[in-house]
């Protein structure tokens, strides 16, 4: 009977130790557990505060970018109102339309002073519309009058080639069509605020046309009398970009080949490069 | 911090415009007594000194006074001969002032084309291909800046070798120049430039150039 007891008795201690062997156990793996908690908890709160200091410097930088624009902002306005109190001081009657342009190509070449004031844009269009007029009373054939407006053109092209020159600062051009390039980009808008498109015609690159769809000296002109048929009004500026280009030592033959006054679609200028473009290499540098 | 000259030729090698905006006058005048202890000789035009360097007085001088009268050439303002006048003892003492003797406009003619000549030599003898031609000549007396235009004028400015911003400044002449010389209808390209206003606005030009000194914006 003893023998039981004790046996039972060593079943029951048996049983306690595994118990609490199970429960060290349990709580050991709480422990565990617990702890994955915490350092899952601590991961996730240093990547909120990464994220928190991103936003923070994004935030900065996007405040400084502003700061910038606005004192940028700032010194363009201030730049234009000094212009504007020197423009109003004076005595020509400016339309806004020049007084935007003006202050627009402020940058165009730190030594002009303000004397370069413009003259109204409607003068220059008459001015040019009465010189073709009276060149017609003067000339009964129209190739006459077009050849007399090419001379005119050539002796202004010889002269404002320099002028182009001087104030632009360009480089010297590699190839005939940077040098179209050039013209349509740079020296059309810089003297008559019109950008002309530039298409390359013949397959040896000496071909190229300037396609001009607002041709400020036409602005006035409906179309040409029937007399005047085979008239080109603009053939000054055929002229002058032919005597620029003679001037810096490329002969090329320019004429318009097609014109909006004679019921073309566009007014198309076509510039023929005279010499090959191999010849260009061999030429001896200025 | 000086300009020099400025100097503009054209694309056949002619110069048209000449400025002298400063001359650094170098004269000496002294006394001398019989003998004369510097050996003069008669060179081109003008007599000049040959040996006997002293005081300031260097070979290659020329005889530009005598007595405070200005010498003609070889002849004095009365017309004797110098040489002559200086080998008679009965004139003695005698003050001559000597002077490196400015250069007449003929001889800027020649030097201004034989200048265009060696510019198109420098281009052709440069090692790399495209190369530009002269553009600046260094003394220790002064730099000759030079600039040529895609169009084949040639502006060129003689300026002190401690003088900067002479570049800006190439560039501002030939703004003066397409301004008032190019736009004045009655003015023929290529030919001598004869234009009031382009003196004038070339003249203020140098000077400011020339108040910005060896502060100015880059050279």
């Amino acid at each position: 009977m003893q023998k039981t007891e004790e046996q039972r008795g060593e079943k029951r201690r048996e049983e306690k130790r595994r118990e609490e062997k199970r429960r060290e156990e349990k709580r050991r793996e709480e422990k565990r557990r617990e702890e994955k908690r915490r350092e899952e908890k601590r991961r996730e709160e240093k990547r909120r505060e990464e994220k928190r200091r991103e936003e923070k410097r994004r935030e900065e930088k996007r405040r400084e970018e502003k700061r910038r624009e606005e004192k940028r902002r700032e010194e363009k306005r201030k730049r234009i109102e000094i212009k504007l109190c020197c423009l109003r001081k004076k005595s020509y009657k400016l339309t806004s339309k020049y007084i935007r342009s003006y202050t627009s190509s402020m940058s165009r070449s730190p030594g002009r002073k303000q004397e370069n004031h413009k003259i109204s844009r409607e003068l220059f269009v008459l001015t040019y519309g009465a010189l073709v007029a009276q060149l017609c009373k003067d000339y009964e054939k129209d190739e006459d009058v077009n050849a007399c407006l090419d001379r005119m053109g050539y002796s202004i092209g010889i002269r404002l080639i320099d002028d182009f020159l001087a104030r632009s600062a360009v480089k010297k051009c590699r190839s005939y069509s940077e040098t179209v390039d050039m013209i349509a980009q740079v020296a059309f808008k810089m003297y008559l605020g019109v950008t002309p498109s530039v298409s390359c015609n013949s397959a040896t690159g000496n071909e190229f046309s300037l396609i001009l769809d607002k041709n400020p000296l036409v602005d006035f002109v409906e179309e040409l009398p029937a007399e005047r048929a085979s008239l080109c009004y603009c053939n000054l500026l055929c002229g002058v970009i032919r005597g620029a280009l003679e001037m810096v030592h490329l002969a090329a033959e320019v004429s318009f080949l097609q014109d909006r006054l004679k019921g073309d679609a566009v007014t198309e200028i076509g510039i023929t490069f005279l010499r090959k473009p191999e010849d260009r290499k061999h030429r001896r540098n200025k | 911090m000086a300009i020099f000259s400025v100097y503009v030729v054209n694309k056949a090698g002619g110069l048209i415009y000449q400025l002298d905006h400063y001359a650094p006058r170098a004269d000496t005048e002294k006394t001398f007594s019989f003998p004369l202890d510097l050996v003069l000789r008669p060179h081109d035009e003008r007599v000049v000194v040959a040996f006997g360097q002293r005081d300031g007085i260097r070979v290659g001088h020329a005889v530009l006074a005598i007595n405070g009268a200005e010498v003609n050439g070889r002849f004095t303002a009365d017309g004797k001969d110098v040489l002559e006048f200086l080998g008679n003892p009965a004139n003695y003492p005698v003050s001559i002032r000597f002077g490196r003797h400015r250069l007449s406009s003929n001889e800027k003619l020649m030097l201004a084309s034989m200048f265009h000549s060696l510019f198109a030599i420098g281009s052709q003898l440069s090692p790399e291909v495209g190369s530009s031609g002269i553009e600046m000549l260094e003394t220790d007396t002064f730099k000759l800046h030079c600039f040529q235009t895609l169009t084949g004028i040639k502006f060129m400015v003689l300026a002190d070798p401690r003088q900067t911003g002479i570049d800006a400044l190439l560039r501002k002449i030939y703004e003066i120049y397409s301004d008032f010389a190019l736009k004045n209808p009655f003015y023929s390209l290529e030919m001598p430039i004869r234009c009031e206003l382009f003196d004038q606005n070339l003249k203020l030009a140098l000077e400011v150039a020339e108040k910005a000194g060896p502060f100015g914006p880059g050279s």
